[in-house]
Formats: C-alpha cells, structure tokens, sequence
C-alpha cells in the first residue's frame, strides 16, 4: 500500500512542482502556470456571478409579468412564462457550469496531497457534464462548442490521472477557446435578455409613478439627503417642494433605465476581454510560449460590480 | 443577435413602451385589442429567445424585412400620435408578422 501512495504523495506534495508538471512546456516560471490557473479560477468565478445575474433577471421578469398582469391586465399566458423559465433554466446551467470550471482551476492550483490528482479528474467530470447539459441559446453556436467543452474536461480529467500533464494543459486550451466561443456566441442574446429585464421593469416603475402609487415622501427624502447628508443636514420639505421634487422621479427613472442598460453592455464587454485574455494565455502556454511579462490581466470589477448589484434586488 | 429575433424583440419593445400612452387615447375595446396585440408580440418574442432561425431560408428573411418596415412605422405613427384606428391596424399587422416569423424558428 505504501508503495503505492508515496510515488503519488510525492508528485502532488508540492504545489509549484505540480503546476509546472501542468504547464511542462511553458514552465520557465512555476509562478506563471499557477497565474494562469489562479486568473482561471477568479474569471470563471465572475462569469458564473453574470449568469447569475441574467438568471435572477429572468427569474425577476416572470415575476414582473405577473405584476403586470395584476396592475394593467396584460394578460400572462402559460407558453410565454414557459418560455421565460426555460431561458433561465438554461442559463442557470451555464453558471453552474462556470462554476465547476472555477473549481477545477482552483483544484488544479492547489494540487496537493495524495488526492489531488483524484480530486481535479472529479472537478473535469463535473465540468464535461455541466457542458454536455447546455442547449444553445444561438444560431451561432454550433453542438461541436459544448461538446468541444464536454470532451476537453473529460480529456483533462484522464490525462490528471494519468499524469500527462502536457496533455492537459493542452486540454486546458481548448476548453477555454470552447468557453469563449460560446459566451461570444450567446452575447447578444445575454443583452436582450437584460434589455428586456430593464424594459418591463422600468414600464412599470413608470406606470406606477405616473399612477401616484409611490411613496413621494420617501422618494423626496431620498433625493434632497443626498445634497443635505455631506453636511450634517436633515431634510424638513414643504407639501409644495415634495410635489415639485416628486416630479423629476419619471426623469430620474429614465436616466437609471440607461444607466441599467449601459452597465450591462459594459459589464459583457469585460467578460469578453477576460475571457479572450485568458483563452490566449492557455493556449500560449499550451504552446510552449513564455506569458507575457507584466501585462496586466483584464478587470472584472465592472461584472462583479454588475452581478451584485442584481444580486441584491 | 440574428435579425430575425432582433426584429422580434424591437416589435414587443415598441408595444410595451408606447401601449401606456395608446391605452389614454382609445376605447375598450380598442384597449382590449392592443393588449392582446401586446401579448402576441411578447409571446412571439419569447417563443424565439431560446431558439434559431435558418438565417438563409427565404421567408424568414422577407418576414424579418416587413417587420423591420412595420416596426419602424409603428414608431412614427405613435410618435405622431394620429388616426388611433389605423395606428391599431398596423399594431395588430405587425403582430401578424411576428407571429409568423416566430413559427418558423426551429429547436437550437
């Protein structure tokens, strides 16, 4: 028994060791496989916060269509609300597979101890399966994308366990070119998805407003503490001053519905330029080539920003 | 996004923001009939969100042309806020096309 365990124990003891056993080819710098694989785990991390996001977007619009139904009788038939949950199902499934890559990157920079090898062949499985669940949600994305997914992290899950570490690394790569291609793919349709979150909400924000079934105190509160609060003020409006300062909310309302849309395009964009980023630095180490020093790696402060603040709605 | 769900999607976009200030204007009757018109272009929109098209075939293309043209028609007679009953007329068109071209996507 103990032959056994101590050849494996001493390939995954140590971590640096393992990750440039990983990256073979391109491990001038141990440091700069586990960058690679470290940048891995925070982006699928992100990504799976923005699917999340569309997924509480969608989750949020069924519910809006009832609201609607209630306030203006816009009838909610049965075939749309299927429709409405499917998407979200789907892309539910693609946080869930954002996750498991998230894991697997993390397991594979912490490989450690005699169950390291064990454990990031079981995070490629759950990978392969999460892949292999998606349908398309485009035109533009063809089977061979997920499927190209599936087989990579069953591909990688193999090649742990049989310690071909080139292999995975290689494997590695075109997961990630596969993950990219199908976040490009299905970008439009991620927008379309919050244009119409950010519609039907505001629509009826708006009807509300206009129908005198907000609080105008509250909203008035809110408005002039942001001038009075740097000061140490408290706000004390007159019924005529709350009346004019309640008439700018449809304005204000306006402006946030731009706000909304514009941040997701934003938030997209940067998780494209990480994905696209990190798809590269895969493949050039797969390749053998040096990672380019002291390049920065794109920032998902703007998708992790977007996603929370959806999260908290 | 393909054209043809872009369309889509502009069509119900288009209702949903105009049909608050419409609904002031018409009878109900005519309110009856611009919700379901409503319904019709949302239904159509979300049957096709999750779906394709062939971008090639023919009569999605023609479809997706006449209700970009529709679509844009729409937008300047509610703008204009003229003969409600003609402008109800090129709703419920509208939503023909639609419906239409949504019965031609097919399972991704």
């Amino acid at each position: 028994m103990l032959n056994v365990v101590r050849p494996v124990r001493r390939m995954f003891c140590a971590g640096p060791l393992l990750l440039c056993l990983c990256f073979p080819v391109a491990c001038n710098t141990a440091s700069g496989a586990k960058a690679v694989a470290t940048q891995l785990a925070a982006t699928a991390t992100s990504l799976a916060g923005y699917y999340g996001a569309l997924h509480t977007e969608l989750v949020n619009t069924d519910q809006l269509n009832t609201l609607e139904q209630g306030l203006s009788g816009v009838p909610y038939d049965a075939a749309t609300r299927a429709s409405i949950l499917d998407t979200a199902a789907e892309i539910q499934k693609r946080a869930d597979l954002a996750n498991e890559i998230s894991t697997l990157a993390a397991t594979l920079t912490t490989l450690a101890g005699s169950t390291g090898a064990a454990d990031a062949s079981t995070a490629a499985g759950k990978v392969a399966a999460a892949a292999a669940s998606i349908k398309p949600l485009s035109a533009t994305l063809t089977s061979p994308v997920q499927a190209g997914i599936a087989a990579a992290a069953q591909e990688i899950a193999g090649a742990v366990l049989a310690h071909k570490m080139r292999e995975a690394a290689a494997k590695l790569a075109s997961l990630l070119d596969n993950l990219n291609k199908l976040y490009t793919a299905e970008e439009d349709v991620c927008t379309s998805v919050n244009t119409q979150y950010v519609s039907v909400s505001g629509d009826l924000s708006g009807a509300l407003v206009a129908g005198g079934q907000t609080d105008a105190a509250a909203y008035t509160a809110t408005m002039a503490k942001l001038a009075l609060a740097p000061y140490g003020l408290t706000a004390k409006i007159d019924a005529a001053t709350q009346a004019r300062i309640a008439a700018t909310a449809p304005l204000i309302l306006q402006q946030k519905r731009a706000d909304l849309k514009a941040s997701q395009l934003v938030a997209g964009k940067a998780m494209e330029d990480a994905l696209t980023d990190i798809a590269a630095r895969a493949a050039d180490l797969a390749a053998g080539k040096p990672l380019p020093g002291g390049v920065p790696t794109p920032s998902l402060t703007t998708v992790n920003q977007w996603a929370a603040t959806l999260a908290t709605k | 996004m393909q054209a043809a769900l872009a369309a889509l999607e502009q069509n119900y976009l288009t209702l949903n923001s105009q049909v608050t200030m419409l609904s002031i204007a018409c009878t109900p009757d005519q309110k009856t009939a611009l919700v379901t018109q409503l319904v019709a272009a949302r239904a159509a929109y979300w049957a096709c969100v999750n779906k394709a098209f062939h971008d090639d075939d023919p009569q999605v293309v023609a479809l997706t042309n006449q209700l970009n043209a529709v679509n844009q028609q729409l937008t300047d007679a509610v703008g204009q806020m003229g003969d409600f009953t003609a402008t109800l007329g090129q709703i419920t068109n509208a939503a023909a096309i639609a419906g239409s071209l949504a019965a031609l996507v097919i399972a991704a």
